[in-house]
């Protein structure tokens, strides 16, 4: 394994929590780099956010985020630096259109869209004062091929992938790529040319290696990360 | 005798909505739109009378959950199905991502998005109890190219791709017919907009692979097709109607 050397980098991660937010976690902790990243204290209620901090072993809260106003970045450790934004936010419905609450609808969205769209919002200033950056956003098959059906999800992961092909147009004057990484969420194994589900740690190197110069000519991309499902 | 099919375009007062809501009265299809813009809407239906051609008008906020399940429980009631939904209700102000608010960003993702699933889940049960039904969807090349009008505009198109397929994937063996028509470069009030000089226009022209700008009446043609048995073999697919535009230049 090719082992990355990421010192000195800020690597913000949108949701820690989940399998594949705590492998990216671990991954770039080993590559050196300094983490902040969000974090649900309040399960009930997706949309409460507390922001974390980790530096090798050491790791402390920060606060709540607000997602009004950017001021919940100010007094950051590191503030003057964010190099790399993983956003790995999501929440689903699990049921078909019928089923689908307006109100299910418009969480899906917020979770999966509004949130990232604000936050890369307040972050890409200092970005583009750096000219330096890398966003990843991490989307879903189901974008292609309708996942298992969950209008809500499937629509909120295309609508992911297109903002990112405008954002890396946008930001790329400013020397930010911006990528997406397409997941087969919902494929079961005997779908899936390789005869296996993803794995987490599967997921995190992928991006790991998108956010490192190996990467550095990478941009508006959505990989696809599916076993060969999709285009089987 | 066939039976007249009934046809409900969603933003029909204007562009594309318009203009195959004219060829289907001109059919003597029932064709039932409905519009933000009340005068508009009302206007098209004086219109059309005057030619001797019927069609009926709902005024109608797409982002109004109540406001869809109503109009549509009325065209069922009144029209007793719907055979094809065309949903063209669409807007966009062009922005910079640096310029972008977060108000702009939720509009455009509620008219453009949320809008689209409020009618299609309105209709889906409709069509379903008549084991058939067909839906088209007015995208945009947008959501493939990342261009035309901002990052807002490209999510709020980029997720009808993924409504279409979720439908596509939950209803294709229930009799759902579902495709999307991928407009680029047409001759419309919002291509006018984001080209306002005949000198950006010109340039634009100069973009495009067969060096014209597409008209309302190609985009018409497209909706026919995908409206039509002749394409029934056709599921969950982007049409795009570019004029080569998104791939060859």
């Amino acid at each position: 394994m090719i082992q990355f050397d990421l010192q000195n980098k800020v690597v913000f991660v949108f949701d820690g929590d989940h399998q594949v937010g705590k492998e990216i976690i671990r991954l770039y902790t080993e590559a050196g780099a300094k983490i902040l990243f969000l974090s649900r204290t309040a399960p009930e209620d997706e949309s409460i956010f507390i922001l974390k901090y980790k530096d090798g072993s050491s790791s402390n809260d920060i606060g709540p985020v607000n997602l009004e106003n950017s001021s919940f970045l100010q007094g950051l450790p590191d503030l003057h630096q964010i190099d790399i934004i993983i956003n790995n936010l999501e929440t689903d419905t699990g049921k078909e259109i019928i089923d689908i609450t307006p109100e299910e609808w418009e969480n899906v969205m917020f979770i999966n869209l509004d949130v990232p769209f604000q936050l890369i919002k307040m972050i890409t200033p200092l970005m583009e004062k750096q000219n330096d950056g890398v966003i990843i956003n991490v989307s879903s098959t189901s974008a292609i091929d309708g996942g298992n059906g969950d209008t809500a999800y499937a629509a909120s992961k295309s609508a992911l992938e297109s903002m990112n092909k405008a954002l890396s147009r946008e930001l790329a004057s400013s020397n930010i790529r911006v990528n997406a990484v397409s997941v087969g969420k919902y494929d079961t194994s005997d779908s899936i040319p390789l005869g296996r589900k993803v794995t987490a740690s599967e997921i995190a190197n992928i991006i790991l290696m998108l956010t490192t110069p190996m990467a550095s000519y990478m941009n508006g991309q959505t990989i696809l990360l599916d076993g060969g499902k999709t285009l089987a | 005798m066939e039976r007249k099919k009934a046809i409900l375009v969603i933003g029909g007062a204007a562009g594309i909505g318009k203009d195959y809501v004219k060829n289907r009265a001109a059919r003597g299809d029932s064709v039932i739109f409905t519009d933000l813009n009340k005068e508009a809407g009302e206007a098209l239906v004086n219109e059309l009378a005057l030619k001797g051609k019927e069609a009926t008008f709902f005024q109608h906020d797409v982002t109004d959950w109540e406001n869809t399940k109503g109009i549509i429980n009325k065209v069922i009631k009144q029209f007793g199905r719907i055979d094809t939904l065309v949903h063209s209700a669409g807007i966009t102000v062009s922005k910079s991502f640096e310029e972008l608010t977060f108000p702009t960003w939720k509009k455009t993702i509620s008219v453009n998005l949320t809008g689209l699933f409020y009618a299609v889940k309105a209709v889906i049960p409709e069509m379903l109890h008549h084991k058939g039904g067909n839906i088209i969807i007015i995208g945009s090349g947008s959501a493939i190219t990342g261009t035309g009008g901002g990052v807002h505009y490209a999510a709020s198109k980029g997720g009808a791709f993924g409504l279409m397929r979720a439908i596509a994937s939950k209803y294709s063996h229930l009799g759902i017919k579902i495709n999307l028509v991928a407009p680029r470069v047409i001759q419309t009030e919002m291509l006018d907009r984001l080209y306002p000089t005949e000198e950006s226009l010109e340039k634009l022209v100069q973009k495009i692979p067969v060096r014209k700008i597409g008209t309302l009446s190609d985009t018409t043609n497209a909706i026919n097709f995908l409206a039509s048995k002749e394409s029934d073999f056709i599921q969950g697919q982007v049409l795009l109607i570019d004029g080569g535009r998104t791939f060859l230049s």
